[in-house]
């Protein structure tokens, strides 16, 4: 039993989540049936974590080795069809429905859905505004 | 006591007889470092310690009454053979000395503290050997001429050795001494070779039986070491030897400025013929530019053909914001590589014509495969890049007709468009995440870059990018060789914390303000060396990239649990550095610099650097933990 902190600073939600073990089994759900699924945006975010999906898309989802998925490109069905068989499985890991049921990448789906944006629009960001156009033509000191 | 004036006065003759040579060595360094030989040539004679006048203890030894027993007569040397060694070192013009301190060396050490007053060499106290030797490694990159770093026989080299390693594969100077004492009190520090260890890594070593020896393996160690391709070179030291009462006058060895090898000529016309007549050529540039003017040569290729130089790689060879800096566009029919370190094919090219200049090939060890796979490629030459672009670009012109030029010009406003597509679409992607906790390494360098960016001094980016993704890349202008040094070369993680102190020292004396983001799991290695930056007050900003784990290989372990599908939720395990997490500030602290954090919020970061930006320009080191996001 630990503590998740950074993804519940993440999202501003206060006081710890406990991560539980996720047990792993067969599982009678289909890919089908995935689109009906009701997903918990709450058990999403310690599968978030668990599975590591943080680690290649970031803790809002929105950085990292991998493509963003804040917001999500996908619908659900989709979402879990790609984590069963994603294009290329050496790059993003393929999730199967032995560990990771249908019902549980519901769940992170919802949990991506329920992310706020940490991504302001370029242009509202002065620092890099700054680096776009102003200092180009800075004085540059004698190096 | 007469005997030792004796001794030391034809001691000084042969001293004074040898560094006739020096000013040649000197002259040599700085060489590589692109500049005059200046400062370092001046007369060595009127810098030399023996030229001071006596101690009081000298004194009082030339005065006493008192006269010593022969046991103790028999047990002072005052002029010890180790005496010499230092002028060696001083006339190769070894700066600083890295050094973990062990008895095998205790005779060379009390001359450099004692004969030598420490200074060139001067004895840099380090926690780790293996931090002595990457502080050489990140020394050597921004100065273009090797430091010493000083080891204890086995163990320490055991020590040392993954650092050496790391310098072997980048192709850098380290100019590496090793005490070796058969007699000493611990029998497992023994070793009939005790170069073998590391043999297959270094680019020479040797363990002379005598002075005259040793003042020739110093000069031929320094040579080699310098000579493209650039690499360390071993001395072992015997105990015996440095100790030994310095007698008759050493022979003169001199140093003669390394050359570079450079193409021949055939190989230049060929390879500028198909460079004029190639319709869509990439220049792919690896470890090509050592100093200011390889980049401004590289500058000058790429402009005369306007073709694209592939951007920050592996330590700056072009101007990030260039116009021509990129892959440029559509299907390439000509590659240049140039000291390529990476293993794939240059970005867009399915095939045509590979053409491959690079030192490494003259540099090849059968056991360690250190530069990946040998390359295939249509032309290949064993030579160093940088000194065969100018012959190559007089060739270019030369070969160039105006129709071609018209083509060149063409294409160079297409290549120059997709550049500033590219750099507009790079800059507004560090929007991504820009408001998220813990703090995106975009922001990171973003945040910095107005901090440091008119610093009078110049700025120096000290750390490898690319697990930052390779945002100050991206982000800052950097036209310098000291605004991005690369990488670890041979991936040895350890190399980050010690190489930033070490090129953080070499900044120093230009003023400039040197920038280290820095993996947490990098730093845990061998912390010890933020000691010795606040021992030796080397100005140096770290900032921890704090993932709080092994990211990469917490990455590679999903990846392979997903693979053998058993199992999805325990790739943690292993690669995460939590629990407790490790206060880096406290850290910090401990070993006497100031610092700040953990900051998680991005809106702390701005102000947080600031402050810590002023410590730096103050002259001190500061370090920062800045809790990240894993990747960029
Ligand atoms: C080891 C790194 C890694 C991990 C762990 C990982 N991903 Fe990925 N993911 C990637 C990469 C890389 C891609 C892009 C693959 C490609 O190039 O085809 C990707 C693609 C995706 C996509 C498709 C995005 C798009 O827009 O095309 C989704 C959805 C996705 N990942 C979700 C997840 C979820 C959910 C998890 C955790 C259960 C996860 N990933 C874990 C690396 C990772
Ligand atoms: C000496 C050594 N041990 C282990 C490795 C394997 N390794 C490669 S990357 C890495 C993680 C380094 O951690 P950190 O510096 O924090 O970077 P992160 O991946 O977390 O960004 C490790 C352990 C290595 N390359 N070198
Ligand atoms: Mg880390």
């Amino acid at each position: 039993m630990r503590m998740t902190g950074w993804l519940a600073l993440g999202l501003g939600v206060s006081g710890a989540v406990l991560f539980t073990v996720v047990a792993a089994g067969a599982t009678t759900e289909t890919s089908q049936d995935a689109a009906a699924l009701r997903g918990d945006a709450d058990r999403g975010r310690v599968l978030f974590e668990a599975y590591t999906c943080y680690g290649c898309h970031g803790y809002t989802g929105e950085t990292g080795f991998g493509p963003r998925l804040n917001p999500p490109r996908h619908d659900q069905a989709e979402f879990v069809q790609y984590l069963r068989n994603p294009r290329n499985p050496r790059r993003m890991p393929p999730y199967q429905q032995d560990d990771a049921s249908d019902q549980k990448l519901a769940d992170i789906f919802a949990y991506l859905t329920s992310l706020p944006s940490a991504s302001p629009e370029a242009e509202s960001i002065p620092l890099l505004q700054a680096i776009l156009t102003g200092d180009e033509n800075a004085d540059n000191p004698p190096h | 006591m007469k005997k030792s004036t004796k001794t030391s006065k034809n001691h000084s003759v042969g001293r004074r007889h040898f560094l006739k040579g020096a000013a040649a060595g000197a002259a040599g360094a700085a060489m590589l470092a692109g500049k005059t030989a200046g400062a370092s040539a001046e007369p060595l004679a009127t810098r030399r310690p023996a030229a001071l006048p006596p101690t009081e203890a000298e004194l009082a030894r030339e005065t006493q009454a008192v006269q010593r027993t022969p046991a103790v007569e028999s047990y002072i040397v005052e002029r010890p053979a180790s005496d010499q060694m230092v002028d060696v070192f001083r006339a190769l013009d070894l700066e600083y000395c890295a050094s973990n301190p062990g008895s095998s060396f205790e005779g060379l050490q009390e001359s450099i503290v004692n004969y030598g007053d420490n200074r060139m060499p001067e004895f840099l106290t380090c926690l780790h050997e293996e931090s002595a030797v990457a502080m050489a490694h990140g020394y050597a990159k921004i100065e273009g001429k090797p430091m010493m770093a000083l080891l204890h026989g086995t163990v320490g080299l055991q020590h040392g050795a993954m650092a050496i390693y790391n310098a072997y594969a980048d192709r850098v100077p380290v100019y590496i001494v090793v005490g070796l004492d058969n007699d000493g009190p611990v029998a497992a520090h023994n070793a009939l070779d005790m170069a073998a260890m590391v043999r297959d890594f270094v680019k020479w070593d040797h363990q002379p039986e005598s002075l005259d020896q040793f003042g020739q393996s110093a000069v031929r160690a320094y040579t080699l070491a310098t000579t493209p391709p650039m690499a360390p070179v071993l001395l072992v030291l015997d105990a015996r030897l440095q100790k030994a009462p310095l007698d008759g006058a050493p022979t003169v060895p001199t140093l003669s400025a390394p050359r570079f090898p450079a193409a021949d000529s055939g190989s230049v016309k060929e390879i500028a013929r198909l460079l004029v007549a190639a319709n869509n050529p990439r220049i792919n540039a690896g470890q090509v530019a050592r100093t200011q003017e390889g980049i401004d040569l590289l500058v000058e290729l790429a402009e005369l053909l306007q073709a694209p130089v592939n951007g920050v790689t592996n330590r700056l060879n072009f101007p990030s914001r260039h116009p021509l800096a990129g892959a440029g566009t559509g299907q390439g029919d000509l590659v240049l590589n140039l000291e390529p370190t990476g293993r794939g094919a240059a970005p867009g090219m399915a095939d045509g014509t590979t053409i491959t200049i690079s030192a490494s090939e003259l540099l090849v060890t059968s056991n360690y495969n250190v530069r990946g796979a040998a390359r295939g490629g249509d032309i290949i030459v064993a030579a160093d890049a940088q000194a065969t672009l100018p012959a190559l670009i007089e060739e270019v012109r030369r070969q160039v007709t105006d129709d071609r030029k018209r083509h060149f010009e063409e294409r160079g406003q297409r290549y120059a468009s997709t550049h500033a597509r590219r750099r507009q679409r790079e800059v507004a992607d560090a929007r991504h995440g820009w408001d998220a906790t813990p703090v995106s390494l975009a922001r990171v360098a973003a945040e910095l870059w107005p901090l440091i960016k008119d610093h009078e001094d110049d700025w120096s980016f000290v750390s490898p990018q690319r697990f930052l993704g390779s945002w100050p890349g991206k982000l800052w202008d950097m036209t310098r060789p000291h605004h991005f040094i690369g990488n670890h070369g041979a991936g040895g993680m350890g190399y980050g914390a010690p190489a930033a102190v070490g090129a953080a020292l070499a900044n120093r004396k230009y003023g400039r303000i040197s920038i280290n983001i820095q993996g947490d799991g990098d730093l845990n290695y061998a912390p010890g060396v933020l000691w010795t930056a606040a021992h030796h007050q080397i100005p140096l900003l770290t900032i921890v990239a704090n993932n709080r784990a092994y990211h990469q290989e917490l990455m590679f372990m999903q990846q392979q649990c997903a693979a053998r599908n058993r199992g999805v939720d325990r790739a943690r395990i292993g690669t995460t550095i939590e629990d407790p997490n490790i206060d880096y500030t406290q850290m910090a602290k401990a070993y006497g610099l100031y610092a700040e954090g953990p900051i998680a919020n991005p809106n702390d970061l701005g102000p947080a650097l600031r402050r810590a930006v002023d410590r730096v320009k103050a002259g001190e080191p500061a370090l920062l933990d800045v809790v990240t996001q894993p990747r960029g």
